[in-house]
């Protein structure tokens, strides 16, 4: 009888201390320990750089004044802050040719930010012939490198990148060239490391970090952890596109349907980006039709999505759709070698053979 | 550094994208937006006292000004708008450019709404390509851009209802026909 009344008092109170560490809504893979704060003012700093170059335009301000718009670009989404940093390093190029790396960086960045992934690297390139161990070059060259799916170079500029400083930004960065490569246990081991060494102040780059952890354990079928990671990014930045996006992804794996439509929906308000609007499609039986027309027209006006309109193609499956996606894919293949574009090359190849009479 | 990462994963758009959601109900559509904060700070000065956050009570002095514009740029053919002020959003910071507003129309005609013509030309001021998505009853999705901001013959009706009330009548019909049959009332009897 007594030790009936014992076991009862311990299970009450392992339950009890299961509610107390785990029942506060964190997230138990990678909990955010810091206050959520709101943004830096961004809209002030643009306003006093303005200023003082009106006075006395000098090259360093004008540099400055550069990475503030391409901050306010990640910010808003829009596209007119990139144009505006361009114009600003360009005229700090012609103010101050030499040892202006703030500058070319932030046209490095701008670069990456329209896709144009070649371009960047000469950039960064130009950057490490002077400063060899540049940590803002290296990261942004890494980037590069793995969007056009370089991914030997990537890792070798990651890895110098984290031996210059393992900070959880570039740690971040090694997990995802990894992720890519297929390393998928060192990847999870850069994110731990990552999260390990998070610090406060860049709450966009926490939830980044747990958007693309997301990702990975969402491909390799990890739904709950993955579940878990997009929720705390979410709460860390409640309208991140690419966590909204994840979510409508897990959701659709889910099979829930109205679920997956709705973060899709956010995400697509929330970038504007046509991507979502087409997987709203595949979430949206009933609207489909209209959706992927919608996605469709905005792809080719933009021209920026070659690879997601060549899928849309594909969807279609018309001979003349496939045969488009074909060339869409064999294109962006050129100059794009990564693993997303081969095996939308693959797929459009299969679906040709398919349709050929 | 994670600016440059997003890059990889999305693509900066300059376009304005809205949404809306469309309920009707006899002569009235009552249609729920939503907005992004960055586009409806462009419209009017939301932040009356600078303080970097719109509270409630800013949002019911600028909300006349946004009902007009959603007034002139969202229209229902044969319908006049009004806005509802019941419905005002919390207290939201300028600084979270992304963060959705909700605000609610009411459009009122004098017959039945059976189809709706809208048109839609919501930030057409607007650099880039914008676009409005509209969800009605049933779930069917209008996409509103520059290029095709009118359309014609939007479905007022939920198709799910439709079915349902043909069902019943092709039932009740159905069950009319076989019970007026004497064999039917022979063996019902």
């Amino acid at each position: 009888m007594k030790s009936w009344m014992w076991n009862a008092a311990a299970v009450a109170l392992l339950a009890a201390l299961a509610v107390a560490l785990g029942g506060d809504g964190q997230c138990p893979v990678a909990p955010y320990r810091y206050p959520l704060t709101q943004r830096t003012g961004t809209d002030d700093e643009i306003a006093a750089l303005e200023e003082r170059i009106a006075r006395s335009p000098e090259g360093l301000d004008l540099a400055a004044l550069s990475r503030a718009c391409l901050r306010q670009a990640r910010q808003t989404g829009k596209r007119r802050w990139i144009d505006q940093a361009e114009a600003a390093a360009r005229r700090s190029l012609e103010i101050l040719p030499v040892s202006n790396a703030g500058a070319l960086l932030a046209l490095a960045h701008a670069a990456q930010m329209t896709h144009d992934f070649a371009g960047s690297i000469a950039l960064c390139d130009r950057v490490l012939e002077a400063r060899p161990r540049d940590a803002g070059a290296l990261s942004l060259k890494a980037t590069a490198q793995l969007g056009l799916g370089e991914l030997d170079d990537a890792i070798r500029t990651a890895d110098a990148l984290v031996d210059r400083l393992p900070i959880s930004e570039h740690l971040a960065l090694r997990a995802v060239v990894r992720s890519a490569r297929g390393e998928e246990r060192e990847a999870l081991l850069d994110f731990r490391k990552a999260l390990a060494v998070e610090e406060p102040g860049d709450p966009e780059g926490s939830a980044w970090l747990r958007a693309m952890w997301a990702r990975q354990a969402l491909r390799r079928g990890r739904r709950n952890e993955a579940d878990d990671l997009l929720r705390e990014a979410l709460r860390i930045r409640p309208f991140l596109p690419l966590a909204l996006g994840l979510q409508g992804d897990l959701e659709l794996d889910r099979g829930r349907l109205d679920e997956a439509d709705g973060a899709y929906a956010d995400a697509y308000r929330a970038s504007g980006d046509p991507v979502f609007l087409a997987r709203r499609a595949r979430a949206n039986p009933a609207a489909a039709d209209e959706l992927r027309a919608a996605a469709e027209k905005a792809m080719r006006e933009s021209g920026d999505h070659p690879l997601a309109l060549a899928r849309l193609l594909l969807d279609r499956g018309t001979p003349g759709a496939v045969k488009e996606a074909l060339a869409l894919a064999e294109s962006e293949s050129r100059v794009r070698r990564n693993a997303e574009t081969l095996e939308t090359l693959a797929q459009a190849q299969a679906a040709v053979r398919k349709v050929r009479p | 550094m994670t600016a440059a990462l997003t890059a990889l994963t999305l693509l900066l758009h300059g376009d304005s994208v809205s949404s809306s959601r469309i309920e009707v109900s006899g002569r009235e559509a009552r249609v729920t937006f939503t907005f992004s904060m960055e586009d409806l700070a462009e419209l009017a000065r939301l932040d009356l006292d600078r303080d970097g956050t719109v509270e409630p009570e800013e949002w019911t002095q600028v909300l006349p000004a946004l009902f007009s514009y959603l007034g002139d740029r969202f229209r229902i053919d044969g319908c006049r708008s009004e806005g509802d002020p019941l419905l005002v959003p919390p207290a939201t910071t300028l600084k979270d450019r992304r963060a959705p507003v909700t605000l609610r129309m009411r459009y009122v005609s004098a017959g039945p709404l059976d189809r709706l013509r809208i048109r839609c030309d919501l930030f057409h001021e607007h650099e880039g390509a914008p676009r409005h998505v509209a969800e009605g009853p049933g779930g069917r999705v209008m996409v509103f851009d520059r290029e095709r901001p009118e359309i014609d013959g939007f479905s007022a009706a939920k198709p799910s209802r439709a079915w349902m009330v043909g069902g019943s009548v092709a039932a009740v019909i159905l069950a009319a026909v076989l019970l007026s049959r004497p064999g039917s009332r022979a063996a019902a009897a």
